[in-house]
């Protein structure tokens, strides 16, 4: 399956969905003005590689801020991961907080208790 | 001493440059943005305040809070039709003050007040169960997803963020038209 | 709390567009330009017109950075601490202000006032030649090319300057210095 690469903006996330070489990974801010316009394509991707997956699939979130209406897009988006997951292919995901960042530490818990998916926090290692 | 001024008549705004600059002084505003909320100034806002928190040597850990609160801030104040909005950042000895203000429709007011008194009672338990609600299925819960157009999942979010309850004010500038005001605080030594 | 409001207010009825009040370093001041032409590109004015607002404020936040580099690094009779300045831009019918405002020493501004009331007495062309004198050195100057700065933005303004020195305290006063663009283009 093809991947789907989109380039980091000031408003909008780098995204790598890249099943070739197992890579999956969102980074940045997240507070474009058209979410759904944003997270479109990418839920369009996740619905076309739920009928194919890899056996584990490893999804990496590291992102530095976003608002409330990303946060219900990212939420439709970890659903798509958990049906995923439900149909018996394992998936993975690692939520990466700064350790200074009470709030996407207390959104990663945010979506664990939501789902029924493994999802990890993870603190980033300072540069 | 007399101030001294130019020959020429300067305009009136000339005038109010310093009652304006130490007013922001007296009142500890660190930030002020007063205009349209575009998504693009969100940035430009979000990366002044950066740079003037590092250089104050801010704690990472409150700046970030500060930050988290902003975004959300400025997507309430984002509201093309109604023109302005204005944001204020203050840094108090202990506290910390981010509010946005922009007009609502005066039929609005009084939802929009009861929807915020009834968050601030909230528990944090019940607030994150509110919060949670509005999140996954916003249409099958008892909670409105918007109060005048304003999203009530912003003000659960606002309130979850800052350390304290949501203060408010309501100004009613005629009939149609009122100037709504809500400021979230983050205290420096929460933890 | 009701703060915000009464800045609104203020900020509407001078047709503020925008206020900056805080240091002027290097990194702030691209931000702040960042901002503003944002901002401008959102008013929907003129090309020509938003060109001149901006370089006219890219030229008052350099005198505002100038101003700032000569007070004394700390200063207990200074009533701020840091070396904060105010930027306000406004939107009136026919013009766009700009005006800075920056703490002076109060034995500067008899200098400041000379120079400014000669920029303002002085017809376009004079302008011209008396940039073009201190370009080379002849004309006045104490601080590098510091005085051309106020030149400058009298000629991409293409209108007096109005200027405004508020008593602080014995040792400081407050300088804020107004240039405007008009919004009617040229042809």
């Amino acid at each position: 399956m093809e991947a789907l690469r989109i380039e980091s903006t000031h408003k909008t996330p780098r995204v790598i969905l890249d099943p070739e070489n197992g890579i999956f990974e969102f980074s940045g801010r997240s507070i474009p003005e058209d979410s759904v316009g944003f997270y479109a394509p990418i839920f369009e991707w996740f619905d076309r590689y739920a009928k194919n997956p890899l056996p584990v699939t490893h999804v990496r979130f590291d992102l530095e801020y976003f608002n409330t209406s990303s946060s219900k897009n990212i939420l439709e988006l970890l659903k798509r991961l958990e049906a995923i997951h439900a149909a018996g292919h394992e998936v993975r995901v690692t939520w990466y907080y700064d350790e200074d960042d009470e709030d996407m530490e207390e959104t990663g818990q945010d979506y664990q208790a939501l789902l029924n998916l493994p999802i990890e926090l993870s603190v980033k290692i300072q540069s | 001493m007399v101030a001294s001024t130019s020959e020429l008549a300067p305009s009136a705004a000339l005038f109010h440059a310093y009652p304006l600059y130490r007013n922001m002084l007296d009142n500890s505003i660190v930030f002020m943005y007063h205009g349209p909320i575009t998504p693009d100034l969100i940035v430009d806002i979000l990366n002044l305040i950066d740079y003037r928190l590092s250089g104050s040597g801010e704690d990472k850990r409150i700046s970030k809070k500060l930050f988290n609160i902003m975004v959300e801030s400025l997507s309430l104040g984002e509201d093309v039709n109604r023109g302005h909005a204005t944001l204020l950042v203050r840094q108090l000895p202990y506290l910390y003050t981010v509010s946005i203000g922009r007009r609502i429709n005066t039929a609005a007011v009084y939802g929009l007040k009861n929807f915020i008194d009834w968050v601030n009672m909230l528990s944090p338990e019940d607030l994150r169960e509110a919060y949670h609600q509005l999140l996954q299925s916003p249409t099958s819960s008892n909670i409105p997803t918007s109060v005048a157009d304003v999203p009530s999942i912003s003000i659960l979010d606002l309130a979850r963020k800052s350390s304290e309850y949501l203060d408010y004010l309501f100004e009613y500038l005629d009939e149609n038209d009122a100037f709504f005001s809500l400021e979230a605080r983050i205290r420096k030594n929460h933890s | 709390m009701s703060m915000t409001y009464s800045y609104y207010k203020n900020m509407q009825l001078n047709n503020i567009i925008f206020v900056y009040q805080g240091e002027v370093t290097a990194d702030l001041v691209s931000s702040i330009l960042q901002m503003v032409e944002n901002k401008l590109e959102g008013e929907g004015e003129d090309r020509k017109v938003k060109k001149r607002v901006f370089n006219v404020m890219v030229e008052c936040l350099q005198n505002v950075y100038h101003h700032l580099d000569a007070l004394p690094p700390t200063d207990a009779s200074n009533p701020v601490r840091d070396k904060t300045a105010l930027l306000m831009i406004g939107r009136e019918e026919r013009d766009y202000y700009i005006i800075t405002g920056n703490h002076v020493l109060n034995d500067r501004i008899p200098d400041l006032k000379a120079r400014l009331d000669r920029i303002n007495r002085a017809t376009k062309e004079e302008l011209k030649q008396l940039y073009q004198e201190i370009l080379t050195g002849t004309g006045f100057s104490e601080k590098g090319t510091a005085g051309l700065g106020m030149i400058d933005i009298a000629r991409k303004s293409g209108q007096k300057l109005g200027y405004d020195f508020h008593p602080v305290n014995d040792k400081y006063s407050f300088f804020s210095l107004e240039a405007r663009v008009s919004r009617i283009p040229e042809k």
